[in-house]
């Protein structure tokens, strides 16, 4: 996204709402599984039946502490929890146990590539090669529990409560305004979201989404100082929408101040149907939320490898330790597999397979070969990069393209094609055969043999077919003696249209050469 | 009448019978059946015609469908039952000299706990098959006791003390504890048809350890004032039972109190938030224990202050307090504010460690201006009797001891507000009948609010509000977070450095006042509130005593404050200085009290 002229520059801050994928709810002993029958997963305390007290998870702790290192926070040892007081039917208690005025982590970055998906409409990817890894910094982290859920009954003019959800563990991630664009957005969230998935902080499922955003946006007058307005998209769920959300406001702000419209501070809702934000209410309507210590709940501690363990609590947290266990996270691993296979494998391939969904995939396919096989390696990245991406719209059915198509399937497909058994032309048509196949059981070969694909490599065959293709195409053989190159050319055509899939080039080209000599020796 | 043969009692007899359902009838059924009959009274030849019937029942059974034998197991095992068969069949078995009577029928019986059910409003939630089935489960716990003992002999006499404990104890507690399938109103018009659907934990536990709940108390809304007079209306003070004006019982567990003062169960449960179960154990004369915060836990208490509430015990004796502490105290993973180690079970006659003199402090702060000069008095004789005894006394200052009232009414306020959000109407609890369908959740919010809870409580809302505004929380709420430290440092550096074992102070300042004076206050907290909400700023352990009654005939207590998580050697030493006095306890269960 760009501006249409040049006089404007935007700021442009998220606060992300994450759900954590523990097994239970961070206060209370119910399942936070997600997509259940509505209100089968409601404790005492999801409720809030009188009397009933939280407790605080400790695998939500913990789960946030993976993301504070993920996210290079600095931690404070002793934080703690404050209810945030307002009226909604779908939160029982009339407030929000959450993190006001000591968060547990804060002062963080991510560094991110600059890769967004396609847009399907605009069909237009990265629009700056120079600037490709951004860095967003984070202003906190803090841990909360969601509300349950309202849905509206619009036939009975009611408004029905699902409290499944009511008392799951959410972090709030709140950045600095250092996004420009619709596109770093949407990098930033994606990257923020591989971070998520390799820390297992949250889930990667279809059923809900685990990532909610809110925007901030404004658009200001170059040469100005921001004035502290913005203007707050809530809840938007898919990055894709957070990136249409945000294009839809800059152009519509921008709009505003070429006619010197005045813009004032508000809450606008994204409706995805439509592409536009929608105003909710103005800004200046302030709700003071009577923030107070949770009293029920004792002060978050955490330790390091220099403190004195509590001798009263056995289930204190030792930061040090989870930093030990982490895995490595997605920059890491993009750095060392730059390492690894640096002899074929560049920034730009990395980011294409980021782009194309393939990064999990490919490592896969990488642990099954052979660490020295370079060639059947890069074969891989080529054909993922090539048949494949075109296979599965840009990556967008890698999903269901990986579920069909499991890593042994595809490296028996690319053993094939080294042994000649199948020709790179066929390649496209077996993996898309297979695919689309409905017979899970059905193997390989038969596949081949079924649909006629194996590859033609025995020279006595071979010869009598090149000789016979010749014999039909004579103003060919006689083009050979002025412009070779064409003529050969287009002889293979002529035999690949007559043998579909099944002829290697390098040999039917030597063959046709061969014989074109002769004749014409 | 003699001249009725034998022949034709038998004939008469099987007539009886034969119609009858002797599942049910009665030998007495049968005399009087034969009686109006035969025109004669049969009363004389019972045991002919016991004889009579039994073989008949006998012949029966072997003709029809049991043998004799079967039938007569069936009747030892089932117990109800026992009544209706003839006398013989139960002296076949029980030599011994028990005797249930044959007067008593099954329809009495029914009538029984129909009177019953009615007289406490339960027809509207058991039916009379349901109460059976509660009946035979009580029954089921009971015979639990005696399933693995031999012969019993009668009163017990080679049971342990706690096993007997066991069988006998009934307690009875504060309608702010949740107690499952039963209502639990913290005497407020928003919870007035609640059913808990679970039971508290230090409920739980006393009903583990043999407690049988027979009932809830009377309390104020919320536990919000000082006099137990919610949304149910107040509680008589037992000692005024017989004068004209009724007296206060003192709150906000003064149902507790009142029950347990008059004798009515041994151990009742209460809730101190800021003196609720010292005052009106003070004023009902009885004991009232306030545990340290965080040895008790608070789950399926209805929470009034959550950093003060700390669940409480009255009863008529120090060891029936420890008894009460040891089946309740230690950690329990629905509460995180509790100490993480296990509870070391208190024992009274345990020997103390050193021998070294016990120092008590007496506070000067606590010598208010409004202290009678009776109550004053009685508390200046027992520290004379305490000196004469071989107790050293101090006197001792706790200077931020005047901002406390202050301090505790911000927080406390604070919390309430918080607390009180979830009564909206939507998920339980009393709603507004007077909004139109299609209302918004805010008329419903509002209405529901303002019809369901008190003055007093809505007060406190409002004021907790005000405390919690953005531009207030810092001159307020952290203001006064900063007293709470600077109380709980005054108090621990008395017990610490002043090498003060414990503390002895009043609890209240004068006789309850009657419920025309307590009506025509306007005041929401009293001067009062200074002698006990510094003990819950601290979370220290107190015990309220009765000393001795005062000229209009009000029981006159004091308290002893103990440093924080030394419970045990405060009761101990407690159960020592309570020995020199006799209080002359209330008890209502006599005719000539």
């Amino acid at each position: 996204m760009t501006f249409l002229t040049n006089r404007f520059y935007s700021l442009i801050g998220f606060e992300i709402h994450v759900k954590l994928a523990t097994k239970s709810k961070i206060f209370s002993k119910a399942s936070a599984l997600p997509a259940r029958p509505t209100n089968t997963q409601v404790s005492l305390l999801d409720m809030s039946v009188p009397g009933s007290l939280p407790y605080l998870n400790r695998s939500c702790l913990e789960a946030g502490i993976r993301m504070a290192f993920g996210l290079h926070c600095s931690i404070n040892k002793s934080s703690f929890l404050e209810r945030k007081h307002y009226f909604y039917p779908d939160s029982p208690s009339g407030y929000q146990i959450t993190q006001q005025r000591k968060p547990y982590a804060f002062n963080g970055f991510l560094e991110y590539p600059l890769i967004a998906k396609r847009d399907r409409l605009q069909a237009k990817y990265v629009p700056d090669k120079k600037e490709i890894i951004k860095k967003c910094r984070i202003d906190r982290i803090q841990l909360e529990h969601d509300t349950g859920r309202s849905i509206h009954d619009e036939h009975d003019q009611r408004t029905l409560i699902d409290l499944n959800r009511s008392g799951t563990g959410l972090l709030e991630i709140v950045t600095h305004p250092d996004i420009r664009t619709s596109v770093e957005g949407e990098s930033f969230l994606r990257e923020l979201n591989r971070l998520l998935i390799a820390y297992n902080i949250c889930e990667q499922s279809g059923l809900e989404t685990p990532v909610r955003v809110d925007a901030n946006v404004s658009v200001h007058e170059k040469n100005t100082k921001p004035t502290g307005f913005r203007v707050e998209i809530k809840n938007i769920s898919s990055f894709v929408d957070v990136k249409n959300a945000v294009d839809f406001e800059l152009k519509r702000q921008e709009r505003m101040l070429l006619n010197a419209q005045p813009l004032c501070s508000e809450t606008r809702t994204y409706d995805s149907n439509k592409r536009q934000t929608i105003h909710i209410r103005r800004k200046e309507e302030k709700i003071d939320y009577c923030f107070m210590p949770e009293p029920n709940l004792p002060p978050l501690y955490l330790y390091d490898d220099n403190d004195i363990m509590p001798t009263n609590n056995p289930n204190y947290i030792n930061i040090d330790e989870i930093h030990r266990q982490l895995p490595l996270s997605p920059f890491k691993q993009r750095e060392q597999m730059q390492i690894k296979y640096k002899d074929f494998l560049t920034t730009e391939h990395i980011f294409d397979l980021l782009r194309y969904e393939m990064m999990d995939y490919f490592n896969e396919l990488m642990a099954l070969v052979e660490p020295s096989d370079i060639n059947r390696q890069h074969l891989i990245l080529e054909v993922l990069l090539d048949d494949v991406k075109r296979m599965t719209w840009g990556g967008e059915k890698m999903n269901k393209f990986v579920k069909i198509i499991k890593p042994e399937l595809f490296l028996h497909i690319i053993d094939y094609l080294e042994r000649r058994i199948i020709t790179r032309f066929s390649l496209y048509e077996i993996l898309l055969i297979s695919y689309k196949n409905k017979q899970p059981d059905k193997s390989l070969e038969q596949i081949l043999n079924d649909n006629n694909l194996v590859g033609i490599v025995d020279n006595e065959k071979l010869v009598p077919m090149c000789q016979q293709v010749i014999d039909d195409n004579p103003k060919l053989a006689e083009k050979y003696k002025t412009n070779p190159k064409k003529a050969i050319e287009q002889l293979r055509l002529a035999i690949c249209k007559q043998y579909p899939g099944r002829i290697h080039n390098d040999l039917v080209i030597d063959i046709f050469t061969d014989i074109l000599n002769k004749q014409s020796s | 009448m003699e001249n009725v043969s034998k022949e034709k009692l038998r004939c008469t007899i099987q007539l009886v019978l034969k119609d009858a359902d002797i599942s049910i009838i009665t030998m007495k059924d049968v005399r009087n059946t034969l009686s109006t009959l035969l025109a004669c009274d049969m009363d004389h030849r019972k045991h002919e015609i016991n004889d009579i019937v039994r073989s008949e029942i006998l012949l029966r059974d072997s003709t029809t469908m049991n043998t004799a034998d079967n039938r007569k197991n069936n009747y030892e095992q089932n117990g109800t039952s026992t009544d209706s068969i003839p006398d013989e069949i139960n002296h076949l078995s029980h030599p011994q000299s028990h005797h249930f009577s044959s007067d008593v029928t099954f329809e009495d019986i029914r009538k029984l706990q129909a009177k019953f059910a009615n007289e406490r409003n339960w027809n509207r939630y058991h039916t009379p098959r349901n109460l059976l089935l509660a009946l035979v489960g009580e029954v089921g716990e009971l015979a639990e006791l005696f399933q693995w003992k031999n012969e019993v002999l009668e009163g017990l006499p080679d049971w342990t003390s706690t096993e007997r404990q066991n069988v006998s104890d009934e307690l009875i507690v504060k309608d702010n504890y949740c107690v499952s399938n039963t209502l639990t109103t913290c005497a407020s018009k928003t919870l007035k048809d609640f059913q808990s659907p679970y039971t508290s934990t230090i409920i739980q536990r006393l009903i583990d350890q043999g407690g049988i709940v027979i009932g809830k108390t009377n309390m104020d809304e919320f536990s919000m004032g000082t006099a137990s007079w919610g949304y149910m209306g107040p509680v008589v003070n037992p000692w005024s039972l017989k004068t004209t004006e009724k007296h206060i019982a003192g709150g906000s567990s003064g149902g507790s109190a009142a029950a347990v003062a008059a004798n009515l169960v041994p151990i009742s449960i209460g809730s101190d938030t800021g003196g609720s179960v010292r005052a009106p154990a003070a004023r009902c004369g009885c004991y009232g224990f306030k545990a340290s915060y965080g040895l008790l836990s608070r789950y399926g208490l209805i929470s009034l202050v959550n950093s003060f509430d700390s669940p409480g015990i009255f009863s008529r004796t120090i060891s029936d307090i420890v008894l009460t502490m040891n089946a309740m105290a230690g950690p329990d993973e629905e509460d995180a504010t509790l100490l993480q180690k296990p509870f070391e079970h208190i024992e009274l006659s345990g020997q103390n460690e050193e021998k070294k003199k016990i120092v008590i402090g007496l506070p000067e702060e606590y010598d208010i201006e409004s202290l009678s000069d009776e109550y004053r008095s009685c508390w200046f004789e027992v520290i004379d009797q305490l000196t004469s005894l071989g107790y050293e006394i101090k006197r001792c200052n706790l200077p931020y001891t005047k901002y406390s009232i202050a301090c505790y009414t911000v927080l406390a306020s604070c919390e309430i507000t918080s607390n009180m959000a979830r009564f909206d109407g939507i998920k339980y609890g009393y709603r507004t009948k007077n909004v139109e369908k299609g209302a918004t959740y805010e008329q419903i919010l509002t209405k529901t609010r303002n019809e369901s809870l008190g003055e007093r409580v809505r007060g406190r809302i409002l004021a907790g509000n005000y405390f919690l505004r953005e531009e207030n929380y810092d001159s307020y709420f952290v203001q006064s977070q900063k007293v709470r430290r600077a109380i709980v440092h005054d108090y621990s550096t008395l017990f610490s450095t002043g090498n003060i074992d414990c503390l002895l102070a009043p609890v209240v300042s004068d006789d309850p006042p009657t419920f025309e004076e307590y009506q025509n206050t306007n005041e929401i907290f009293t001067s009062d509130d200074l002698l006990t909400v510094g003990v819950n700023l601290a979370g220290l352990p107190a015990l309220s005593f009765p000393v001795k009654l005062s000229k209009k005939g009000f029981p006159i207590s004091l308290q002893l404050i103990g440093p924080f998580m030394k419970d045990k050697q405060l009761l101990q030493l407690a159960n020592k200085i309570c020995s020199i006095f006799q209080f002359p306890f209330l008890d209502l269960t006599k005719d000539d009290s």
